[in-house]
């Protein structure tokens, strides 16, 4: 009877130490991800030139006829460090949140900032996602229509955006995420729910008025 | 004998040149005849030994434009036809204009008149009677520039001498290379809402300096797209010989691009059924130096070869049947987003079940104290 107790009592109390462990990883984790997303934002706000609009005349011999029925959409610039590329930064007003985007997502890369999982922010399709970190993506949810969202371009082009939609996918719902009524939104962002079988998915358009 | 015959004969001509200067004729309207005065110059840019032609085309009646033979042809199917032409803005008569261009070279309408302009850019067209005419010149090349003129309808009214502008665009260019690379590139613009019904293949006619010089097929296997290459100097145009039933066509170009855009133009209840030529308007872009021409179809059109007409898309010219053999990968697990989530649903049941136990071994004390 007494070995009993005492297991309990113990299993219990490491039951509840890994609870602890887990939340304070977590947390680290949280703040390590801010941390890393703060550093890099602080180079790439340097590195991204102030935006000047170029116009180009073009000649007869310039004039190419065949490009506005032509699908050339351009490539987003990047801009590298440590190998890494970010394509610019995505900044919430409403949530203070101000974090770089890099190219290409991977599960590492994403314990960094957020990462473009797929699309072309000149093509009106860009998805971004990121962890539900608070620092992150953890409060898109708290998103509401109509709230601004600025993407900042590598070449220093500050894209307006204003939020049309939040809503809940499963995490297999790619093609709804990814081409679900493509026409009615330009941008995504999307993250984990707490459970992790969901994904928070902003719908954001751009904000012609700004 | 001879000589009283020859006095005879100069008494006669010299009554009759007397009487032709001294009793004018009552001159109409119509009868009326004056002279174009060509200028192609700007500012201090000159441009000699440009060759311009003339053709007359119609004349007013009422509040509106009536074509002549041979562009009597082409009118209903040229701009809006909704309104009079004098009510056309300046575009759809610029428009116009060039589509008569190219009709007019292309089928090689007789000229009025033609000639060239002087040391100071100057050219007349003398005898000209009331009525719409279309001026057109050829593009000139001299050094490193190219001037390309844009068709002009003009109207003499009973002035006497009218003086009409035509600067004609400049382009400037190296002439070092003695080849140039042409190309053509066919676009379907489609209804948003309109089911895909493209033909399979269109037929395109190259003419060379105004002669039909290659006969080329688009389709979607070269792209719709196809090039070719040419010493320096020629001018050329393009012409889609079959307009896809309820489309409308637009040529574009420049000096070296020609684009082909077939736009789906939805069946009016009052369209009429013509075989020649398409209804044609045509854009003279100005910003771009892109020449613009606009195709309205006729209903119907004419097979260039077998002169069958197309009626259907059912009936267009068929397509060769490919065999594609597709292996289909089956994954028995479906794609997922990623997992952008923390660890964070262990943590209640975590907390939940130390809790639990904790509260089961502290129970299980109690009661063995109690015991």
């Amino acid at each position: 009877m007494r070995a009993v107790k005492i297991s309990c009592m113990a299993i219990g109390t490491a039951l509840l130490l890994a609870a602890l462990f887990l939340v304070l990883h977590n947390v680290a984790e949280d703040r390590k991800g801010g941390e890393q997303a703060e550093a890099v934002l602080s180079w790439l706000e340097q590195e991204i030139p102030e935006y000047t609009p170029t116009e180009t005349t073009l000649t007869a011999e310039q004039y190419d006829l065949y490009a506005p029925f032509e699908e050339r959409i351009p490539e987003m610039e990047t801009i590298e460090r440590d190998g890494i590329a970010y394509i610019g930064y995505v900044t919430v007003p409403a949530l203070d949140v101000v974090l770089p985007v890099q190219s290409t997502w991977s599960m590492e890369a994403l314990k960094t900032s957020p990462c473009r999982y797929a699309g072309n922010l000149y093509a009106d399709d860009l998805v971004l996602c990121a962890h539900n970190y608070s620092s992150h993506f953890g409060r898109i949810h708290e998103l509401q229509s109509g709230d601004d969202i600025l993407f900042t371009d590598a070449k220093g082009q500050v894209h307006p955006f204003r939020v049309v939609d939040v809503e809940q996918y499963p995490g297999t719902a790619v093609e709804d995420v990814t081409f679900g009524n493509a026409d009615e939104w330009d941008l995504t962002l999307f993250t984990c729910t707490l459970d992790g079988q969901s994904r928070v998915t902003v719908r954001v358009e751009k904000n012609e008025d700004l | 004998m001879n000589s009283i015959r020859n006095r005879l004969l100069a008494g006669i001509c010299m009554l009759l040149f007397v009487i032709s200067v001294c009793v004018p004729f009552p001159a109409g309207a119509d009868d009326r005849k004056g002279t174009l005065s060509l200028w192609c110059v700007q500012d201090e840019e000159i441009v000699s030994g440009m060759h311009w032609q003339i053709y007359r085309v119609g004349h007013r009646e009422d509040n509106d434009y009536v074509f002549e033979a041979p562009f009597d042809g082409y009118r209903p199917t040229l701009g809006d036809q909704s309104v009079s032409m004098l009510e056309w803005d300046a575009d759809t008569v610029a428009s116009v204009a060039e589509t008569l261009r190219v009709y007019a070279i292309i089928d090689k309408l007789p000229v009025r008149s033609e000639g060239v302009t002087d040391a100071q850019g100057n050219l007349q067209f003398t005898n000209l009677e009331d009525g719409l005419y279309l001026v057109i010149g050829d593009t000139l090349k001299l050094e490193t520039k190219t001037y390309i003129p844009s068709a002009i309808f003009f109207e003499m009214n009973g002035e006497e001498e009218a003086y009409l502008n035509a600067f004609p665009k400049i382009i400037l260019e190296t002439q070092n290379e003695q080849t140039a690379e042409y190309t053509v590139k066919k676009v379907w613009m489609n209804d948003k809402n309109q089911p895909p019904d493209l033909s399979t293949y269109i037929i395109c006619e190259l003419y060379r300096d105004g002669e039909l010089y290659e006969t080329v097929q688009l389709d979607a296997s070269n792209g719709w797209y196809y090039k070719w290459s040419d010493e320096n100097g020629h001018e050329w145009l393009v012409r889609e010989k079959v307009i896809p039933k309820d489309y409308t066509v637009v040529y574009k170009g420049n000096h070296t691009q020609y684009l082909i855009i077939n736009t789906y133009e939805p069946p009016h209840n009052d369209s009429s059924i013509t075989d020649e030529p398409p209804s044609t308007t045509t854009t003279d872009d100005q910003a771009s130096d892109v020449q613009t021409t606009t195709s309205t179809v006729s209903t119907s059109t004419t097979m260039p070869e077998s002169g069958t007409t197309l009626q259907s898309s059912s009936e267009r010219p068929p397509t060769e049947t490919t065999t594609v053999t597709t292996t289909v990968v089956t994954s028995t697990e479906p794609p997922k987003l990623p997992q952008t989530g923390q660890l964070w649903w262990p943590v209640p049941l975590l907390c939940g079940g130390g809790l639990t136990l904790i509260a089961a071994g502290m129970w299980l004390r109690r009661k063995d104290d109690q015991s």
